[in-house]
């Protein structure tokens, strides 16, 4: 198959595609366009200001300072399955994908009154509008991530998401939930909670401010933007929202596990192999 | 409760009223709180969800760790085929799915795929097939020499299959889900293997109907009956050869080759699709059989033998999978065959037992007992006691034996009869699905809730079970 390589990233993908599968470029990327409304900005803005302020009269407004250059180095992390992962790492591989497609259904909620409550949450909760092209991620510092969700935590390359990704307060719907607002397609968010890619530590500030103290060091940044409970439902982070499709061309770095089970260390070193030629960085959790 | 599983994301979502959990096949079934919203992280990508109703922990639990197997060995089996990836990872590979092969469903399902479509181009089957005799990897050896063999027929059901117009489908998703159901339900797999065994799709055709997934589908027969015609325009007939005679058949009677002759017409002829009636609809085949034995008529003795024919070339499909090549489905079926007319010859009903059940076991021996000639006979049977022999004494087996009689004796009669075919028959829970026309998730689900009920009969001795993967 002819390939031809994107004049934003360079890298090669099939001419039979419509946009760059490792950076999602050419695009309009809602997502983006929605957190640069400028009503949105001014709100968030309005926020940020007043996280300073009240941070400046409990004497914590260097720490947040500080806070806030370190998050603006933050990472998208995604955490996922060994399985997955692999998947991830040979999209663009034909041996993998040619079989990948063939189990592929497409979701069929089967019928009857008991999958009610399940068909709201599909069809309103994951694909409402552009949400099938979201990918979901969390802010983070070092490679720290939400492990009930996978056990391998990868982060993501800035320039190959910058342009595409904007930032939540949390995660959306549970943040929606909180405020008690109804899960429908028609919500609307109010402005202020959401930044794009670059304005992600003003978002952080105007969020995590009040949890800093004037003896926080920059140790515990890591915890006070990301915290992993007991419970999800306790879990406290930003959320990060990326248009398009992940390759392993947009990862930069790769937490990955150790597993009781062979058959799961096995595809654990495969994944190593794969991640390993096209220069992923390598950890070990 | 209902359930969502996912085996690429190795997550459980139990839904109980508006309560959501979840947990992972590592977990065990220690249960953690979820918000809706969580939804779209836990399975993210995968369009692959099972959805079961009305179940319980156990079962969930049973589903989702074989969903996860099946996951990973579909890895493995990728991973063996890779050239860009190390030696020493892909032998790796080769021993543990090699290992794996004990584990009901988990090659039948990794094979199905594999049969849905060729090896890509990149794809190095025979490296593969190499690793696996240094691995003394015999059985993934002679389950990949098999695939290899089959890939210009593989090449045409593919091409047949994508020939299928469009409009045959209500939309390009549903085509999709057709062809989901239709690789999970080994649809691929079994047109591959007739077409090289029995040279005609007469027996597929036929044997779609008792395919509940398949057989509730819009259009279903309209697309199967394209999908095999435009198999004339890929002429896969003219590449199959006509199976040579077998040198090494054992001596048999005239009589025998006649029954050999006309099982081998049946099973590629005509009506062995025909689902057994199940206990709901029992009056048509209890009719015939009253026929047969009452009066000796030979046009009900022939209406059984059709009926039943099915159990001959199921048992011979599973029987051969895991063979060395050279091994004849044929031959098999013919062998089965001789077993299945006898076995309705003598049937006697007064006895208590299912004809099915009855005639599987002499199927299965004979078929094994074939296969032993060429030393070439597989290990099928569970038995949750083997394992143990050395370790207990003979009084306890005795005893427990007994007990589980017992409590067998106690469960429900479909209960029953799935447990016989699964610890006692070898049949995977697809080919039982197939027999009693239930689904497969549907036999999981009776078979995980005869399980229940045995502990619960047996009290706290899981000594009976250490050998199912649920313990």
């Amino acid at each position: 198959m002819t390939e031809v390589e994107c004049e934003y990233c360079h890298y090669t993908f099939p001419m039979s595609s419509e946009r760059c599968p490792h950076c999602a470029r050419p695009g309009l990327f809602p997502n983006v366009r929605a957190a640069q409304d400028p009503t949105e900005q001014n709100v968030l803005e309005q926020r940020y200001e007043t996280a300073y302020q009240e941070a400046a009269s409990r004497g914590t407004e260097t720490v947040c300072q500080e806070f806030e250059t370190t998050v603006g180095s933050s990472k998208a992390v995604i955490a996922r399955p060994v399985g997955e992962m692999l998947r991830l790492a040979t999209s663009d591989n034909e041996i993998y994908s040619t079989y990948y497609q063939l189990i592929d259904a497409g979701i069929k909620i089967p019928n009857g009154d008991q999958w009610n409550q399940v068909r709201g949450l599909v069809e309103s909760v994951m694909f409402p509008n552009y949400k099938e092209h979201i990918r979901f991620a969390a802010l983070s510092l070092h490679t720290r991530g939400l492990t009930r969700y996978g056990e391998c935590l990868f982060a993501l390359r800035d320039e190959m998401i910058a342009h595409r990704a904007s930032v939540f307060e949390e995660n959306d719907v549970v943040w929606t939930e909180r405020q008690n607002m109804p899960l429908t397609r028609a919500i609307v968010i109010p402005p202020g909670h959401r930044a794009t890619w670059n304005n992600r530590h003003k978002l952080a500030v105007a969020k995590l401010a009040r949890h800093l103290t004037p003896t926080t060091t920059s140790d515990e940044f890591p915890g006070v933007l990301l915290r992993e409970d007991t419970t999800s439902g306790l879990d406290d982070f930003i959320e990060v929202h990326i248009w398009g499709p992940i390759t392993i061309r947009t990862m930069e770095s790769v937490a990955l596990p150790q597993s009781t089970r062979r058959s799961r260390n096995v595809i654990i070193k495969a994944l190593r192999e794969k991640l390993t030629r096209p220069g992923v960085h390598l950890e070990d959790r | 409760m209902n359930a969502i599983i996912s085996g690429r994301s190795d997550q459980a979502l139990i839904i109980q009223g508006d309560s959501l959990w979840t947990f992972s096949s590592e977990s065990g079934t220690s249960k953690l709180a979820r918000k809706p919203g969580e939804i779209p992280l836990l399975f993210q990508g995968d369009t692959s969800l099972r959805f079961l109703e009305n179940v319980e922990i156990t079962e969930i639990a049973t589903e989702l760790h074989h969903a996860v197997l099946c996951d990973e060995a579909l890895h493995l089996i990728l991973i063996v085929f890779d050239p860009d990836l190390s030696e020493e990872i892909r032998l790796e590979a080769c021993e543990v799915l090699e290992s794996m092969s004990w584990e009901e469903e988990i090659y039948p399902y990794i094979f199905d795929i594999l049969y849905a479509h060729p090896l890509p181009e990149r794809s190095d089957i025979h490296t593969a097939i190499s690793l696996c005799e240094r691995t003394e990897a015999r059985v993934l050896g002679g389950w990949l020499r098999r695939l290899l063999k089959h890939q210009s027929i593989i090449t045409a059901v593919r091409i047949a299959w994508e020939a299928v117009p469009d409009s045959l489908f209500e939309s390009s998703s549903a085509r999709i889900q057709f062809q989901y159901i239709a690789v999970s339900e080994g649809l691929f797999w079994d047109l591959v293997t007739d077409l090289d065994t029995v040279k005609s799709v007469q027996s597929f055709i036929n044997g779609i109907s008792s395919i509940a997934s398949v057989s509730t589908y819009p259009h279903y027969r309209e697309i199967i009956e394209q999908w095999t015609e435009n198999l004339n325009l890929t002429g896969v007939f003219h590449h199959t050869e006509p199976a040579e005679p077998n040198s090494s058949q054992p001596n048999l009677t005239d009589r025998d080759k006649g029954y050999i002759k006309a099982g081998r017409d049946i099973v590629s002829a005509s009506s062995i699709g025909l689902p057994l009636q199940s206990s709901e609809n029992e009056n048509p085949v209890a009719q015939i059989w009253q026929q047969f034995r009452e009066h000796g008529d030979e046009k009900a003795r022939d209406q059984l033998i059709q009926r039943y024919a099915h159990l001959v070339s199921i048992m011979a499909g599973r029987l051969i999978g895991p063979m060395p090549s050279d091994v004849e489905r044929d031959d098999l079926i013919g062998e089965g065959m001789v077993v299945l007319v006898n076995a309705v010859d003598q049937f006697d009903p007064t006895h208590g037992i299912k004809f099915e059940t009855y005639a599987i076991v002499h199927i299965r021996s004979a078929i094994l007992e074939m296969l032993r000639g060429n030393n070439t006979a597989p290990h099928l049977v569970r038995d949750p006691l083997s394992e143990e022999t050395d370790l207990e004494d003979a009084t306890t087996i005795q005893e427990r034996q007994r007990a589980l009689a017992v409590a067998i004796d106690r469960l429900p009669e479909r209960e029953r009869v799935i447990l016989a075919l699964y610890y006692h028959e070898g049949l995977t829970f697809k080919e039982i699905g197939k027999i009693l026309s239930i689904s497969e998730a549907r036999v999981y689900q009776i078979h995980s809730q005869a399980i229940m009920r045995l502990r619960s009969y047996l009290g706290n001795d899981t000594g009976f079970f250490d050998y199912h993967r649920v313990s």
